[in-house]
């Protein structure tokens, strides 16, 4: 099987296994709670909204993780603890092996300088009153780098660099289309050469052919200029595609982390594999065959998420093994299970053998794939024979 | 412009855009009533800033033999109870209604708007505090309010001006605050905080040009309701001391006492009033809606 | 195989909006028919004009800007544009409902779901109260909410967002239309709940029969829910085919480049994404010449100047418009063969895409043939004979709509 250098894409780390290396980011046990206030004449704290509830991650070096839930897992707040834009309650978040949890002043300015963040709404994320220049060397101005006409150069590059043509440094962000707002934002994030980027749901609000666009600007990048990269993101095929590993979130906990690769062919956490086989797939024939797990009801409140495991209350596996008690008053913890692959579930081993994860992946992919021109299978749905798949592997742009 | 075969093919745009004021100034251009309303308020300035050159008389000037004349091609609004050309106390009293609406609302922004910008910028204890302040004095119908002040004060111009600026400043403050507090969460400011920038860039860079637009837009409209007020308040007795000088509600004041005989003397300065307001008014509404850095998707 | 008339019949729909901006040509000539039962899809981005299409189906575009300037709708055999108000109403959620995507605006937040359903059933049916009552509970129940009774008493916001488009599903379908049209009807909501929704939609409509529109930017969708597929660009239909003939062999340019964007879960993880260069068009110029040449690969010299027209993919063949035999049409000059589908971009030696004229701008990269690898835009090429400077118009995404013409941005979208 591939080793974990050439699974860890466009790094460029030299082929030495990211496990090793120390970690850029390591958020550990990390709780980000909003207080809920109630009450007619005084605001009593009356409860919490654990948006973040006691999480560990952390991301190698010119890598990309991705961290992948649906709304209300928390994927952004804890995005946001990482830049400190809200602070963590409790826990701690450590940069390069300095604990940045707590600092302030020069000492957070100077953080800020080697982690930058992309947002979401390219309409929103941009000061509607500075031209695409201004807003792209403010990052410059704040740290007071180079002389004016030093900052106009990089202005300069930078809008090449993202595609935009740099004449345009003058215009208005209501003049740009939703997609080269992004890359102005892009450009802005690039602007120190930071070392981490946190991208929060970046391209959610593009149309889908502007997507591709960005995604490959990304990566593009972070080859180039050897970023390491938090992407955020709802959408599992996208995650996949653009990072090396996954973290899967539901309702503040992290419930599965592995490479990209394996969470799509080997899901051991009954969420993922729910969340694999919602997914819609272009292509009608696929889809016919494909039998989905649909959960039950919806997403608890984050202010009282249920006791023991949160997703019992929604766990196909649960109802399958007969509602055993653990999953109600144990909270699983995150466990290994095999190679860079980790998750929290009391019956892991079990979703392996089930029929409801072979429906959602069908069979893994043998070694062949890797060579460029060999023809691909299908990690299909639904399949139990794997089939060529009807696009080969694109060759190299010439 | 050469426009070739095919025009569909994105995007060589008519004109360029000239900046935010200039888009918002051509996006005014086109709305009509607001254009009426400029021409109104064109007119009203024209005559307050040139009142000493086209008025036929004096403001005072005036036997007692003219009195109560109606309009005539010599006295073009009539004459008042002293015999007095209506018309060039009409125009001398805009002289009156723009400097006291102007110089009123310029206060209340002032005074308003800092403290709206300390309770949003601040927050904490001295948000509460000053919103609390801001309570109170919505709590008092404005007109007593500026009655109570004047009272307090005694009576003339600059009183009536300083109390329709307090009654303004919650106004003033409230938006200020508001559009601070919201921006405070949007998305640019947070990137610029994610950058490393301090609070007061944040403030003075961000959040302040971006909460013009309200404000402008708040200024304009109070400037009616602060021409109105003055007049007001200057109907109730509490105007110039001096009953020679002209400010228009003090003629409408006199005006009751002959609306029988000389109805032209309530109609000329409240349609003076009725003219000026909606010109703002109007101005406001318009700016309103170009005044929006036009960025909806 | 019928020769009965099809449910509904849109016969080249002309669409525009007047604003002072100038004019947004939003349907330019479309045309299609839906049989009873069939389930049709209307794929594309925002500003294709696919729900501006289906706004005018029902005659509910934003008055006075909106207009039909051409064509007409033949909904069984009733001629919908000539139709008084109140017989259109009389239509509107008897036989014809609606749902869109933000069920939190289309649902009234001050009114409980039992009187907003019961007004609805009592609207079209002379039926006591009590009765609608009855109905609605049962409604409610075949959409799976769970405890209807009590629930009927909620207001909206007392729904997630899945149950609130089940809530709206459920006054869709409350008097058994013969067609309903779901414009987005998931995009505001998270995937497992998505395929929740999408179940349901389906099950009940194959139940009742009802026939179905579904507008959708989701490639992904459309291939499990619908039996064919129009695929719109820029006001025009620029793909028209059964839903397995189109993933079998998609044949628009436009298409092609669709399917090469996304990533897909049954594919490898870094297989490169090919994406379409270029922006969507600005849909305040009328068009002339194909509207997807900037961005085509595939592009001739005529494309600039003649628009191709919806033709059957294999000439000749007699045109189906409806059915599982339904003929595959194709808008395009310059079909990209069996081999350039599945590559993405074209083979054919010595194959060089027509430059743009003076004074437009080619959206496709300078001087790659295959397209550059992550589809630089914004790059002026040729030599632009402009006066004045170039101003970037906001994309044509923007129409000055309320939300019905847009996905994704209103801010109900995740929210985390």
């Amino acid at each position: 099987m591939t080793s974990d250098a050439s699974a860890v894409t466009g790094s460029a780390a030299p082929g030495v296994s990211p496990a090793s290396r120390v970690p850029l980011v390591r958020i550990e046990e990390l709780k980000v709670y909003f207080p809920i206030r109630d009450g007619l004449i005084r605001d009593r704290h009356v409860g919490d909204v654990r948006a973040v509830d006691d999480v560990t991650l952390e991301v190698a070096p010119g890598e990309t993780l991705g961290l992948v839930g649906e709304s209300g897992c928390g994927k952004s707040t804890t995005g946001r603890a990482i830049i400190r834009l809200t602070e963590p309650t409790a826990g701690r978040v450590i940069f390069d092996g300095k604990d940045i949890t707590k600092i302030k002043g020069t000492e957070l300015r100077a953080v800020r300088r080697r982690v930058q963040m992309i947002f979401q709404d390219p309409y929103a994320s941009l000061d509607p009153r500075m031209t695409a220049g201004a807003i792209i060397s403010e990052p410059l101005e704040i740290h007071s780098i180079g002389s004016t006409a030093d900052r106009r150069a990089r202005v300069h590059d930078l809008l090449s660099t993202v595609g935009l043509n740099p004449d345009y440094a003058s215009r208005y962000p209501h003049e740009f289309s939703g997609g080269q707002r992004q890359r102005i934002g892009v450009a802005r994030a690039l602007a120190l050469e930071p070392d981490l980027i946190v991208a929060d749901e970046p391209i959610s609000a593009l149309d889908v052919s502007i997507q591709a666009q960005i995604i490959n600007l990304l990566e593009r990048l972070q080859g180039e200029m050897g970023l390491t990269f938090l992407f955020i993101a709802h959408d599992l095929s996208v995650v996949r595609h653009i990072s090396d590993r996954i973290a899967v979130m539901y309702l503040g906990r992290v419930v599965e982390t592995a490479l990209s690769r394996d969470l799509n062919t080997k899901p051991l956490h009954p969420y993922t594999v729910a969340l694999l086989s919602a997914i819609p797939v272009p292509d009608p024939v696929v889809e016919s065959k494909r039998r989905r797990i649909i959960l039950k009801g919806d997403v608890p409140s984050p202010a009282n998420p249920p006791s023991g495991c949160r997703f019992h209350t929604r766990c196909w596996l649960r109802e399958r093994l007969g509602n055993p008690e653990r999953c109600t008053t144990e909270d699983p913890i995150l466990r290994i299970l095999d190679t860079r692959h980790d998750v929290a579930c009391h019956f892991a081993e079990e979703v392996e053998s089930s029929t409801e994860r072979a429906l959602a992946t069908g069979k893994p992919v043998p070694t062949a794939s890797t060579a460029p021109n060999a023809p691909a299978v299908m990690v299909g749905a639904g399949d139990a024979v794997a089939r060529p798949r009807a696009i080969p592997p694109t060759a190299p742009p010439a | 412009m050469a426009a070739p075969a095919a025009t569909l093919t994105p995007p060589v745009e008519t004109r360029a855009s000239r900046g935010l004021w200039g888009d918002a100034l051509r996006r005014l251009m086109r709305n009509k009533p607001a254009l009426l309303g400029l021409f109104f308020i064109a007119v009203f300035v024209i005559a307050a800033v040139f009142a000493s050159v086209l008025a036929p008389y004096g403001p005072l000037e005036g036997t007692l033999v003219d009195r109560l004349q109606p309009p005539s091609q010599a006295h073009l609004m009539g004459t008042d109870a002293q015999g007095r050309d209506e018309f060039s106390r009409v125009l001398y009293g805009a002289q009156v209604s723009l400097v006291a609406g102007v110089a009123s609302v310029v206060m209340g922004v002032f005074i308003g708007g800092t403290m709206g910008a300390l309770a949003g910028g601040i927050g904490g204890k001295v948000d509460s505090v000053l919103m609390r302040v801001v309570d109170v004095m919505l709590a008092i119908p404005g007109i007593l309010l500026a009655i109570g002040i004047v009272a307090w004060l005694d009576r003339g111009l600059p009183q009536i001006m300083f109390a329709v600026a307090i009654v303004n400043v919650p106004i003033f403050a409230r938006i200020l605050r508001g559009t601070l507090l919201s921006l405070r969460e949007s998305d640019y400011v947070t990137a610029s905080r994610s950058l490393g920038a301090t609070g007061s860039r944040l403030l003075f860079r961000h959040m302040l040009p971006n909460s013009l637009t309200p404000l402008i837009v708040a200024a304009t409209l109070a400037l009616a309701t602060a021409i109105i007020d003055v007049a007001g308040l200057g109907f109730l007795g509490l105007g110039p001391p001096d009953p020679r000088t002209p400010e228009w509600g003090t003629m409408l004041t006199e005006s009751t006492k002959f609306l029988r005989v000389a109805v032209w003397l309530l109609i000329f300065p409240g349609g003076a009033i009725v003219v000026s307001a909606i010109g703002f008014n109007l101005l406001g509404d318009g700016m309103r809606e170009s005044l929006d850095p036009r960025m909806r998707r | 195989m019928t020769l009965a008339e099809p449910l509904l019949s849109v016969e080249d729909l002309v669409v525009r909006f007047r604003t002072h901006e100038g004019t947004i040509h939003a349907v330019n000539g479309v045309t299609f028919q839906l049989a009873e039962g069939e389930r049709l899809g209307l794929v594309g981005e925002s500003g294709c004009g696919k729900s501006v299409t289906n706004l005018a189906l029902i005659q509910l575009l934003p008055k006075p800007a909106g207009r039909i300037e051409g064509g007409r709708v033949l909904f069984d055999g009733q001629n919908l544009t000539a139709l008084r108000e109140d017989e259109l109403r009389a239509i509107r959620g008897r036989d014809i409902a609606m749902i869109f995507q933000d069920p939190m605006t289309s649902l009234n937040p001050v009114l409980t779901i039992e009187e907003q359903m019961v007004e609805t059933i009592q609207a079209h049916k002379d039926i006591p109260k009590a009765d609608a009552r009855a109905r609605a509970i049962e409604l409610l129940s075949l959409v799976g909410i769970p405890k209807p009774e009590t629930r009927l008493k909620s207001f909206p916001h007392q729904f997630s967002g899945g149950m609130r488009q089940r809530v709206m599903i459920a006054m869709a379908l409350a008097l058994q239309p013969r067609l309903m049209i779901a414009d987005e009807p998931t995009t505001a909501l998270d995937v497992t709940i998505q395929a929740q929704v999408l179940e349901l939609l389906k099950d009940l409509t194959e139940e009742l029969r009802t026939a179905m529109i579904l507008i959708t930017h989701d490639l992904g969708v459309v291939a499990g829910m619908t039996n064919r597929i129009n695929v719109m660009y820029a006001g025009f239909i620029v793909e028209s085919a059964t839903t397995l003939d189109l993933f079998a062999e998609p044949s628009h340019p436009y298409t092609v480049g669709l399917l090469h964007s996304i990533p897909r879960l049954d594919a490898e993880e870094d297989e490169p994404l090919l994406p379409i260069e270029g922006r969507p068009p600005d849909m305040r110029h009328a068009p002339t010449g194909c509207t997807f040449a900037p961005r085509c690969r595939w592009r001739l010299e005529t494309c600039w100047s003649q628009n191709p027209t919806l033709l059957p993919m294999v000439p000749g063949t007699p045109v189906v418009m409806t059915g599982p035999t339904a003929t595959h049409q194709i808008a395009c000059h310059n079909q990209p063969t069996a081999e350039e589908r599945v590559a993405g971009r074209p083979l054919r030696p010595g194959f060089a895409r027509a430059a743009a004229p003076p004074g437009v701008i080619d959206e496709v990269g300078a001087g790659h043939l295959g397209g550059t690898p992550d589809g630089f835009e914004g790059l002026v090429q040729s030599v632009q004979a402009e006066e004045g400077p170039i101003s970037m118009a906001p994309s044509a995404g923007a129409l000055p709509l309320p939300p019905e013409g847009e996905h994704h941005n209103d801010g109900v979208f995740h929210d985390q």
